[in-house]
């Protein structure tokens, strides 16, 4: 069993290391802009209220993700039919734009005339299994570190607006005339469990420095419970603020069959 | 007999040509040391990472099974994971180690290094690099976890296991 260094230092010096260890993680990926690990750990120390939002930018290395290209994608096919949609409770049905035009059971009705507003949401998650996540571990990017670091597991969100691009009949064309994407996360920590991290104080002289013979520390979150629980650090909702989707592979017009009969 | 003479000519310097080219890629070849995709490197680089070189102890060598080399973009890798633990919950929880093998490197030769890694509330990276002596290779090892409470696992030196491998890869040399 490791052993727990960090609990036999004072609150205050351990929101310190925090933070030190949030600028390393910034600092080990200079291509990132930003790199979110690290924004969100510090984020987490200098927040003090458990219900703020808090807004961020969508940097391009998760906005050009596959991972998060494949839940669009996924969104797409909902929204044209092609796929059911995922709801709690393990559901799954028919949704988008064919039911609508049928006016199926709990549809509104669209007659196809002005722009039909869609919007869905799902689970996005760059390591959905281990086998993911040894890939990330063995080829991955520093994007796709990042990524994990960050965001394993968020809810990501696609509000579209669609239209015709051709008179009724069928098939029809459908044009996705926008298209905006968001994410909602929450930013905690599970007291019970732990990790190892690279020490940001290994080799330092400073008198404050945890552990500074060590090069990795594991971290226990009871840890992160205590600067909690003092008030040094606290829990946040994280808010992705919606970007603009132009890739043409989401976007771009599609054709369907709306006598196609859904079960 | 003149547009003979000169075809001959023509071929002899192009033949001369080849040679040399052959020649001067046999020599880099020798120069700069095998890539570690080529068949006799990974058998090589099969002997100098073993369980028993990844985890000395044998109580932490029994609670991670390896899992087959891969060979990818001209890396060697070996990967060892954590058993299915009783409290781990496979969905959420890792442990998994990767020794990658690649050719070159930016430390100075014989040197090691900690790298800064990454993290969050669902798990961390964190790697150490060593460069070989001869500066050939460089050795990466990374670990990968997030734990619950109730699972006691020893703690993973990426340090010593980089400076171990890289210590093997001399001796294994040193074997022929």
């Amino acid at each position: 069993m490791a052993e727990d260094y960090l609990k036999s230092y004072p609150v205050d010096q351990v929101a310190a290391w925090y933070l030190r260890l949030a600028a390393a993680w910034e600092k080990g990926s200079p291509g990132l802009k930003p790199a979110l690990a690290g924004l969100f750990l510090r984020t987490w120390v200098n927040n003090r209220t458990p219900d703020a939002k808090v807004e961020f930018d969508t940097p391009e290395h998760i906005r050009s993700h596959s991972a998060l290209y494949a839940v669009q994608a996924y969104h797409r096919d909902v929204f044209l039919t092609n796929k059911k949609a995922r709801f709690s409770g393990n559901v799954e049905k028919w949704a988008g734009i064919i039911p609508r035009i049928q006016g199926a059971p709990g549809y509104t009705k669209w007659d196809m005339r002005a722009d039909l507003a869609l919007e869905y949401e799902s689970l996005c998650d760059p390591a959905p299994d281990l086998l993911a996540i040894v890939r990330i571990e063995r080829t991955g990017s520093a994007a796709d570190r990042d990524f994990f670091g960050s965001l394993r597991g968020f809810q990501l969100k696609s509000k579209v607006t669609v239209g015709i691009g051709s008179l009724p009949g069928a098939p029809v064309r459908i044009l996705f005339r926008s298209w905006f994407c968001s994410g909602t996360d929450r930013y905690d920590w599970d007291y019970s469990e732990h990790l190892t991290v690279a020490n940001p104080d290994y080799g330092s002289k400073a008198p404050t420095a945890i552990r500074p013979q060590d090069p990795t520390l594991t971290v226990y979150h009871s840890n992160a419970k205590r600067l909690e629980d003092a008030r040094s650090a606290a829990p946040y909702q994280v808010v992705l603020k919606p970007w603009m989707v132009a890739d043409a592979r989401l976007c771009g017009p599609a054709d369907i069959d709306i006598r196609r009969v859904l079960r | 007999m003149r547009s003979t003479l000169a075809l001959r000519r023509a071929s002899a310097r192009r033949a001369a040509v080849l040679l040399a080219i052959w020649l001067g890629l046999i020599a880099c070849t020798a120069l700069s040391g095998v890539e570690p995709s080529a068949d006799a490197q990974l058998v090589f680089f099969d002997r100098v990472v073993t369980p028993e070189a990844v985890f000395p102890g044998s109580a932490q060598r029994g609670l991670y099974r390896m899992l087959p080399p891969v060979t990818e973009r001209g890396r060697r890798s070996y990967t060892f994971e954590l058993d299915a633990l009783p409290g781990l919950n496979v969905a959420r929880h890792f442990d998994v180690i990767t020794i990658t093998w690649t050719r070159g490197g930016a430390l100075p030769a014989g040197t090691v290094s900690v790298l800064p890694g990454t993290g969050g509330p669902n798990g961390s990276f964190v790697d150490a690099v060593a460069r070989t002596e001869d500066g050939v290779f460089e050795v990466r090892v990374s670990h990968g976890r997030l734990l619950p409470r109730g699972v006691d696992v020893p703690d993973f030196d990426v340090v010593g296991t980089a400076e171990r491998l890289s210590l093997r890869y001399k001796q294994r040399q040193g074997e022929g």
